[in-house]
C-alpha cells in the first residue's frame, strides 16, 4: 500500500522544493536525488522459517555545485527543515573543497520508460506465499539423509523508487520492484564438514521461479561438497569459470578497465587498448541497460540523470568504446554512457554519483551447449565462485577455487576441495576456448555463459 | 544521553506487550557519516547522517521484526503493529520457539574513548590535511595513482526492551586509508596502508596522514619491482595484521553461535582440544591493554547485553563460542553480547568485536629461527574463510627469510591457504609481542560490521597458492 508521501508526485514535488531552496542560494546549479526502498523477508536457519522482516526507508541526496567546485549531503530526515541543513551543509562544502575540472551537471533528456521492471506479479505476491517459497526451497534439506542447513538465506520482494531533478531542468523517476532469493546452505555428516553453498535468483516474473527446484539444487550441491576430494595434483592448465567465478575475478577486472576514470588516471590495462583486440574473436560484451530481462541494474537513466542506453563494450574481442559519466566525458570531450552510479549496493542516496560502472552487463554467449562445454575437457576444473585476491589494475588473481569439480574425459568428476588457481585475467580473456550457449544470471547483476579457458595455475593442496 | 525522546520508544513497549509479545525490543540509530577521498587530484566529500527505529516482538516464539526511518508516536506504533503482524504470520510455520536467555538487565549509558571530539577538527582542516598528505607522492614519478580515503562514523543509539533494559552509548570511529599504485615499464603494483580505531581526532596524531600516505607509496614502489612468490608448503611467519585476520576469519567465523548451528567446524567441540596449546584466541567487547582502542569496541550488543569477553580457544582448547540471546538458549550456553545490527533496518545478527590471538613468549629473532628457511608476510589485502576452517588471505609482501635471517628479496602478493585448525595444530611458535589492525577493512556477513583483530607475530607452516 502506498502512503501519500510515497507517490510519485510527492516525491517528486519535495525533490522540487528542496531544488528551489538551493537554487535561492549564490550556487551555480543543484540536483536532488532521493531513493524509496521497500522490502519484506522471510528470513531461514536451519531447515525452518526464522523472522519475517519488513524495511521502509527515505533518503533525499542533496549535490551543489558551485562552478566546478561539489558539495554533497544527504538525510533520511524527511522533513523540509532537515532536507534544508542538508542543502546548507552541502553549500558549505562548496566553500572548503577543492575544484573538480570538468564538473557538470547533465541536460534534459528524455528517458524512455523500460516495461516488465515494475510488475502486478511481484507487488501482488503476499507474505504467505513468501513463506510458502521459503518452504519449497527448504523441502529438499529436510529430506535429505544428511544435515543439510541454512543461515541467513531469505526470500525477499523488495521495490525501489529513485528520482532526480536538477537546475538544468532534469526531471527522472524510476520505480522497480523484484523478488529475491539468497541462501547459504552447509552440509554436515558426523565429522564431515562441507562448504558454504551460496545460490541466489532474481526475477519480476514470480512464476519463473521453481522454488522446490532450486531447493533440490543447492541441496544437493551442498551435500556433494561433503565427499571433496584433495588430489595431489591436477596436470592441467584447463579451467571452466561458472556462476560468481565470473563476476569474480574475471568481469570485475574487466569493469576496472573499463572506466573511464580508470582510463584518464592510467590505472586501466587498455587505456591505449581501444579498438584493439583485448579477448579472443568471439568473446562480446556488451551494457544492456534497457533489457528488463537484465539484472538490478537495468534503469531508464543512470545516478545523475543521464539517459543510459545498450552499449557494446567489446565486440568479436576488440574494445569499442570505454564507460563514462559526465564528469569523465566532460573531461575526455565525448558524451556519456549513462554508467554514474552512487555506490554499487544499499541506499543509493548516501553516496554521490562518483562511481562509474555497467548498468547491466551482458557477455553473450557462445555455440556450444554445456555438455560441449565439458566433453572437450580431458582433464580441468569447473567450479563455482573464487576466494582469493586479484588486482584489478594488473589482471593477476591468485586464491581458492571453491565449488570445484573434476572434469575427466568430458565427464564431472569428483567434487574438489583444497583446490587453488592462479593466472591473469587478460590472458584468460585471450585463451577462452569456449563459451557455453546457455547464460545465468549470477547476482542478480551479470548475464554471463560459461567460460572455459586454458592457461591457469591450478595447485592442490596436498 | 538527549540524542532521542527514551519516552517515544518506550511507549512502544506496551503497545507490543498489548499485542501479546512476550518479548518487545525498540532500538534507536542515528548514524553520521563524513567521507572525503581523494583520487588522483579529485576530493569528492560526503555527509550526511540516518535515523530510524527497529523494532523486534517475540509472540509465541516467533520474531517479527519491522524498521523505518518515520521516527514520530505513530509511526513507531504502527511499526510495532506491524513486527507483530509478522511474528504472528510465522509462528504456525516455526520448528521450534524461540526462547531467550536470561541477561542481567542494565541501565546504563556509554561514550566511547576520546581525547578530543572528531568535530572539533573542522572539514575544511581534514581537507586540507588531505590535499597536503597527496603533496607526499608528487616527486614520485612511478607512483601514477593515490587514493586517500578518510571517514569518520558517530553512532547514536538506543535500545528499551520490556524487560527493562535501558542502553545508550555514543560511538565515534575515524578511518584513514592510502592506496597508492606504481608503474614500471609496463608492470603494475599497489601498496596500502589502512588504519581504524575507536577514538577521537587524535587519531590524527597516532596516524599523521602523510606518514600513512608515505608507507603506502613506498610499498608500491617496492612491489613494483617484486616478481610473484613461489608457491607450495612453507615455514611462514606471519605480521600482526595477518594473525588478526586468521583469528577473524578462520577461526572467530566457525564459533559464532549461528555458524556453530549451521554444521561449521567447531560443533560439538567445546572442551575439547582443536589445536597447539599455546594458542588462546579471544573476542573482547572493549580491547584493553593494546596501543589503542580497537575498532571494535561495543559496551553493549544490539540486544542490550553487557559484552563479555569470551575465550574462544583457551590453551588449544575450545572453550567458547560468540552468542545473541536466542542462540545461547539454544545452546545452553552463555550470552556473550555479540548481537550486532549495522544500521536501523538491520537484525541484529552474531558478530564478532575485537578478536586476537593472544602473545606468547618468542623473541622475534625467535621466530625467524623456527622458520629457519621461509617467508615472512606483512600486511593484509584480504581473507575469507569457510565453515570447515578452510581460508585464504591474501597478504601484500612476501620477504624471503633465509637461515632465520630476513632477506631484502621480495615477492609481491602472496596468497595463504589452509586449514585453520591443521595450521593452527603445528605451530612454529608465537610472538611476545601483540598488536591490532584490521585496517579500514569491514567484516561482511550479510550486513557491514567495524571489527577489529590482532595478535602477535606467529610462526606456522601453510601452503603458499597460486604465484608462479
Amino acid at each position: 500500500m502506498e502512503s501519500e508521501y510515497e507517490t510519485k508526485s510527492s516525491l517528486l514535488d519535495l525533490a522540487h522544493r528542496v531544488l528551489k531552496y538551493a537554487d535561492n542560494k549564490a550556487i551555480t546549479s543543484a540536483e536532488v536525488f532521493f531513493h524509496l526502498r521497500k522490502n519484506t523477508q522471510v528470513m531461514t536457519e536451519g531447515q525452518s522459517i526464522s523472522t519475517e522482516r519488513s524495511t521502509s526507508e527515505l533518503g533525499f541526496a542533496v549535490r551543489i555545485l558551485n562552478k566546478e567546485v561539489e558539495g554533497f549531503s544527504y538525510s533520511n530526515k524527511t522533513d523540509m527543515n532537515a532536507l534544508k541543513s542538508c542543502v546548507d551543509e552541502a553549500v558549505d562544502i562548496t566553500h572548503v573543497a577543492p575544484i573538480k575540472p570538468g564538473l557538470k551537471f547533465p541536460i534534459p533528456s528524455k528517458y524512455s520508460q523500460i516495461d516488465g521492471r515494475f510488475t502486478n506479479s511481484v507487488a501482488e505476491v503476499t507474505i504467505e506465499e513468501m513463506i510458502d517459497s521459503a518452504k519449497l526451497v527448504l523441502e529438499p534439506m529436510r529430506k535429505a539423509k544428511v544435515s543439510v542447513r541454512t543461515n541467513l538465506s531469505k526470500i525477499e520482494t523488495s521495490e525501489n523508487a529513485f528520482g532526480i531533478v536538477n537546475s538544468l531542468g532534469v526531471e527522472g523517476f524510476s520505480r522497480s520492484n523484484c523478488l529475491e532469493g539468497n541462501f547459504l546452505a552447509v552440509a554436515r555428516e558426523g565429522e564431515k564438514v562441507g562448504s558454504f553453498v551460496f545460490d541466489s535468483f532474481y526475477t519480476h516474473d514470480t512464476s519463473q521461479v521453481d522454488f522446490l527446484n532450486f531447493g533440490e539444487v543447492l541441496t544437493s550441491r551442498a551435500i556433494r561438497n561433503l565427499n571433496a576430494v584433495t588430489p595431489p595434483s591436477i596436470d592441467s592448465d584447463v579451467v571452466i569459470f561458472s556462476k560468481n567465478s565470473v563476476f569474480q575475478p574475471l568481469f570485475f577486472v574487466i569493469a576496472h578497465s573499463i572506466r573511464a576514470d580508470s582510463v584518464e588516471q592510467a590505472r586501466s590495462m587498455w587505456k591505449d587498448k581501444l579498438a584493439d583486440s583485448v579477448a579472443i574473436e568471439s568473446f562480446n560484451l556488451i551494457d544492456d541497460s534497457h533489457n528488463p530481462n537484465a539484472g538490478s541494474g537495468c534503469k531508464p537513466f543512470d545516478d545523475e540523470g543521464n539517459k543510459t542506453q545498450k552499449t557494446s563494450i567489446i565486440n568479436n574481442g576488440v574494445l569499442k568504446t570505454f564507460i563514462f559519466d559526465e564528469l569523465r566525458a566532460n573531461k575526455m570531450d565525448t558524451k556519456s554512457t549513462g554508467n554514474s552510479w552512487r555506490g554499487l549496493g544499499g541506499m543509493r542516496f548516501i553516496q554521490p554519483p562518483s562511481e562509474i560502472f555497467p548498468n547491466a552487463p551482458h557477455i553473450l554467449p557462445g555455440d556450444m551447449s554445456t555438455e560441449e562445454i565439458h566433453g572437450d575437457v580431458k582433464l580441468g576444473i569447473i567450479f563455482e565462485y573464487f576466494s582469493g585476491s586479484f588486482r584489478v589494475e594488473n589482471g593477476i588473481f591468485s586464491g581458492v577455487a571453491k565449488g570445484a569439480q573434476l572434469i575427466r574425459n568430458g565427464e564431472l568428476a569428483e567434487p574438489l576441495t583444497n583446490v587453488s588457481i592462479g593466472g591473469n585475467v587478460f590472458d584468460v580473456l585471450n585463451n577462452i576456448t569456449g563459451l557455453s550457449k546457455e547464460t545465468q544470471l549470477t547476482g542478480g547483476f551479470l548475464t554471463t555463459p560459461l567460460i572455459r579457458t586454458k592457461g591457469v595455475k591450478i595447485s592442490t593442496q596436498k | 544521553m538527549s540524542f532521542f525522546d527514551q519516552d517515544l520508544l518506550i511507549s512502544g513497549l506496551k503497545e507490543g506487550e498489548k499485542l501479546g509479545a512476550s518479548y518487545v525490543e525498540l532500538r534507536y540509530q542515528d548514524k553520521y557519516l563524513a567521507n572525503f577521498r581523494y583520487r588522483n587530484g579529485e576530493l569528492t566529500s560526503t555527509t550526511g547522517s540516518r535515523e530510524g527505529i527497529c523494532v523486534r516482538v517475540l509472540i509465541d516464539g516467533s520474531w517479527g521484526l519491522s524498521a523505518t526511518n518515520k521516527t514520530s508516536e505513530r509511526e513507531i506504533e504502527e511499526s510495532v503493529q506491524s513486527a507483530a503482524k509478522l511474528a504472528k504470520n510465522s509462528a504456525p510455520y516455526k520448528d521450534s520457539k524461540v526462547e531467550l536467555a536470561e541477561i542481567e538487565i542494565i541501565e546504563e549509558t556509554a561514550i566511547s574513548p576520546r581525547k578530543k571530539h572528531l568535530k572539533e577538527l573542522s572539514t575544511e582542516e581534514k581537507l586540507k590535511m588531505i590535499i597536503d598528505a597527496a603533496k607526499v607522492t608528487e616527486n614520485m614519478q612511478l607512483i601514477k595513482s593515490l587514493t586517500i580515503n578518510y571517514n569518520e562514523v558517530i553512532d547514536n543509539r538506543m535500545i528499551v526492551t520490556n524487560e527493562g533494559t535501558r542502553v545508550s552509548w555514543t560511538d565515534m570511529k575515524p578511518t584513514l586509508m592510502a592506496y597508492a599504485v606504481a608503474m614500471e615499464e609496463g608492470k603494475m603494483a599497489s601498496g596500502y596502508t589502512s588504519w581504524s580505531h575507536t577514538c577521537g581526532a587524535e587519531f590524527f596524531d597516532l596516524h599523521p596522514m602523510d606518514e600513512v600516505v608515505e608507507e603506502s607509496a613506498q610499498k608500491a614502489l617496492k612491489l613494483v619491482k617484486a616478481s610473484l612468490p613461489p608457491s607450495g608448503l612453507s615455514n611462514l611467519l606471519l605480521d600482526q595484521q595477518l594473525v588478526g585476520v586468521f583469528a577473524h576469519e578462520a577461526i572467530g567465523h566457525t564459533a559464532e553461535a549461528d555458524l556453530v548451528q549451521l554444521g561449521s567446524f567447531t560443533q560439538g567441540k567445546l572442551n575439547q582440544k582443536v589445536c597447539d596449546e599455546n594458542i588462546t584466541i579471544i573476542d573482547s567487547p572493549v580491547l584493553e591493554g593494546s596501543k589503542w582502542m580497537g575498532a571494535g569496541w561495543l559496551p553493549f550488543d544490539d540486544e542490550g547485553v553487557r559484552g563479555k569477553t569470551t575465550h574462544i580457544i583457551k590453551d588449544g582448547i575450545m572453550t567458547g563460542y560468540l552468542t545473541n540471546r536466542a542462540l545461547a538458549a539454544e545452546l545452553g550456553i552463555e550470552v556473550t553480547g555479540n548481537a550486532r545490527a549495522y544500521t536501523f533496518n538491520d537484525e541484529p545478527i552474531v558478530r564478532m568485536r575485537n578478536t586476537y590471538i593472544k602473545s606468547g613468549d618468542m623473541t622475534f629473532e625467535e621466530l625467524c629461527e623456527s622458520i629457519g628457511n621461509g617467508y615472512y608476510l606483512k600486511s593484509l589485502q584480504n581473507g575469507q574463510a569457510d565453515s570447515s576452517g578452510e581460508f585464504m588471505f591474501g597478504a601484500v609482501e612476501c620477504y624471503e627469510i633465509k637461515k632465520a635471517e630476513i632477506t631484502e628479496v621480495l615477492y609481491q602478493n602472496p596468497v595463504l591457504t589452509g586449514n585453520a585448525f591443521e595450521v593452527l595444530n603445528s605451530i612454529l611458535g608465537v610472538g611476545k609481542d601483540f598488536d591490532t589492525n584490521l585496517g579500514a577493512g569491514f567484516c561482511g556477513k550479510e550486513q557491514p560490521a567495524k571489527v577489529d583483530a590482532g595478535g602477535p607475530h606467529l610462526a606456522v607452516k601453510a601452503m603458499l597458492a597460486g604465484g608462479k
